[in-house]
């Protein structure tokens, strides 16, 4: 009983206009030419949104904590003629790519359904909600991510925090405790206080495109992270989807081969709110 | 062999009062839960300020209508009246008070209203709407949520500050201009919006997400729909509730 009802569920939040006029779509586009691998984006997420840092041996179990990521690809020697595969080392002269991964904000989100109480959920404004005091740390959502970007909270990683560093805290964001899961928000603090403050200006109804930043994109050097409303036609990160030929509820872009837009994992469906733009090498150089 | 307790009447009598004590107080301290029992570093005089003098509670509570918290007044705010009122100088209250001054340190006050960290809740949109659009009194206002404070001496948490207890404004009275008015939504939120009953009778809540009837969140369509038919008068005075987990949790 329990599973026909989700499945119906299931299905009727899936209809595609189901959100159709809520004001709001928070997306995002990375364009992977701008982006240099320098981590500061990494790091603002951590400062934002009390991040632990678990140090070197908690990763290698598999227990960190970065809601952001930069996923490094190197050009495989056998396939670029120049670097000779005996010389080869592990970090070859050129040919790393990078590829800043956060949770995706999938609208058909594969976490969502499995949740056996309800804890991560969507949102109205498109994301993909995790509620920290109904999460009960099943971790049937992080294993049905796709992406990996859910991240359990194995120990209480806060108690050894000498003196003064609690300061440091962020106090629009909640210090998660043991046992739960977590995930990138895209700050969702800073877009309620962003609601709050258009609706103090009143607008109702109208955060302004530009006066929201998330944290990574407030401190990438290069500027290569664009947030936004979908939902608003002029808007930067509305204007680069189309642009560039993405589409929401297409999962293979039919496009025209000079733009660069993809979204990780199309084929799988999931409808993610994060565009990328793929970044062009001059293979002669 | 083990030896039997021989258990006499009046002993489990004993026992079966003990317990019963245990149980009456049970509750009282799952009311105190997260306020601290110890005594406040001065025993500040809320009669006396808001009650007999009347200073409006935004006066020292300064960022309620502009933030998030209400704040709690520097130092610096008591000694701007108190340099000027020799006549309660010599009250060791107020003696106390001048040596945090001269010491240069804070008042370390113990927090009475402490929410846990995964709720959201800001002064000011309430504080913006009752108070600067409703005109309604400051007192009133902030005594929906901290009782009748001209009363007080320190402060107490007089209300249970639950999820229930905020519900129970936004999907029944949609705030005091609505009383008696028929609640439009009265099922705007979850997770109580899964049955029909009022919030503080819903037993075992049920996430919504399980209830075909009852979708995760409500779309502003449907809301529409079963507002639409109300008088302008009314529906300008619904509190737009939020039907989402995410406004109020992160």
């Amino acid at each position: 009983m329990a599973l026909k009802r989700m499945l119906e569920n299931w299905s009727r939040l899936r209809q595609h206009d189901y959100y159709a006029d809520e004001p709001y779509m928070w997306g995002m586009s990375i364009d992977l030419n701008k982006c240099t691998g320098c981590g500061a984006c990494v790091t603002a997420c951590y400062a934002e949104n009390n991040l632990p840092v678990v140090g070197k041996e908690h990763c290698g179990s598999g227990h960190s904590m970065h809601w952001m990521r930069i996923e490094r690809f190197w050009t495989e020697p056998e396939d670029n003629p120049d670097v000779d595969i005996e010389e080869a080392t592990d970090h070859p002269e050129r040919g790393a790519h990078y590829l800043p991964m956060m949770c995706q904000q999938c609208n058909h989100a594969p976490c969502e359904p499995v949740c056996p109480v309800a804890a991560t959920y969507h949102t109205p404004d498109a994301l993909n909600a995790q509620v920290y005091n109904r999460c009960v740390g099943s971790r049937y959502c992080g294993n049905n991510c796709p992406f990996k970007v859910r991240y359990f909270n194995f120990f209480d990683f806060w108690n050894e925090l000498p003196h003064p560093l609690e300061m440091q805290l962020n106090p629009d964001v909640t210090v998660r405790s043991k046992g739960i899961m977590e995930k990138c928000t895209f700050c969702v603090q800073r877009i309620r206080s962003a609601k709050d403050a258009a609706e103090d200006a009143g607008h109702h109804d109208h955060v302004e495109d530009g006066t929201l930043l998330t944290a990574c994109q407030q401190s990438c050097p290069t500027q290569a992270i664009v947030f936004g409303n979908l939902k608003d036609e002029d808007s930067k990160v509305k204007r680069g989807w189309e642009s560039h030929q993405v589409e929401l509820e297409h999962f293979e872009q039919d496009k025209s081969e000079d733009v660069r837009g993809y979204r990780v994992f199309e084929e799988l469906n999931v409808e993610p709110c994060v565009m990328y733009l793929d970044r062009v090498r001059d293979t002669e150089a | 062999m083990r030896q039997r307790i021989n258990m006499t009447w009046s002993s489990k009598l004993v026992w079966m009062v003990l317990i019963a004590a245990m149980g009456c107080l049970l509750p009282l301290s799952a009311w105190a839960d997260d306020v601290s029992n110890d005594p406040q570093p001065i025993e500040f005089p809320h009669d006396r300020h808001a009650g007999k003098f009347k200073i409006n509670c935004m006066y020292c509570h300064t960022f309620a209508r502009r933030s998030m918290v209400a704040g709690i007044p520097p130092v610096a705010k008591c000694i701007g009246c108190h340099q000027h009122l020799p006549s309660v100088r010599d009250k060791p209250r107020i003696k106390k008070l001048f040596t945090y001054w001269e010491q240069k340190k804070p008042i370390p006050w113990l927090k009475v209203h402490d929410m846990p960290d995964f709720v959201y809740f800001t002064h000011k949109r309430h504080i913006q709407r009752f108070i600067f659009k409703d005109g309604r009194p400051t007192q009133q206002v902030c005594g929906m949520c901290h009782g009748d404070v001209k009363t007080f001496s320190v402060g107490q948490k007089v209300r249970a500050m639950t999820m229930g207890w905020c519900l129970s404004c936004h999907t029944q009275f949609q705030g005091k201009s609505d009383i008696g008015k028929p609640a439009p939504a009265a099922r705007w939120m979850i997770p109580t919006a899964a049955t029909d009953k009022p919030v503080m009778q819903v037993e075992f809540p049920q996430p919504a997400v399980l209830d075909p009837e009852h979708p995760v969140t409500m779309k502003n369509s449907v809301i529409k729909k079963m507002t639409e038919h109300l008088p302008a008068k009314i529906k300008d005075h619904i509190v737009h509730a939020p039907h989402d987990c995410w406004q109020c949790h992160k």
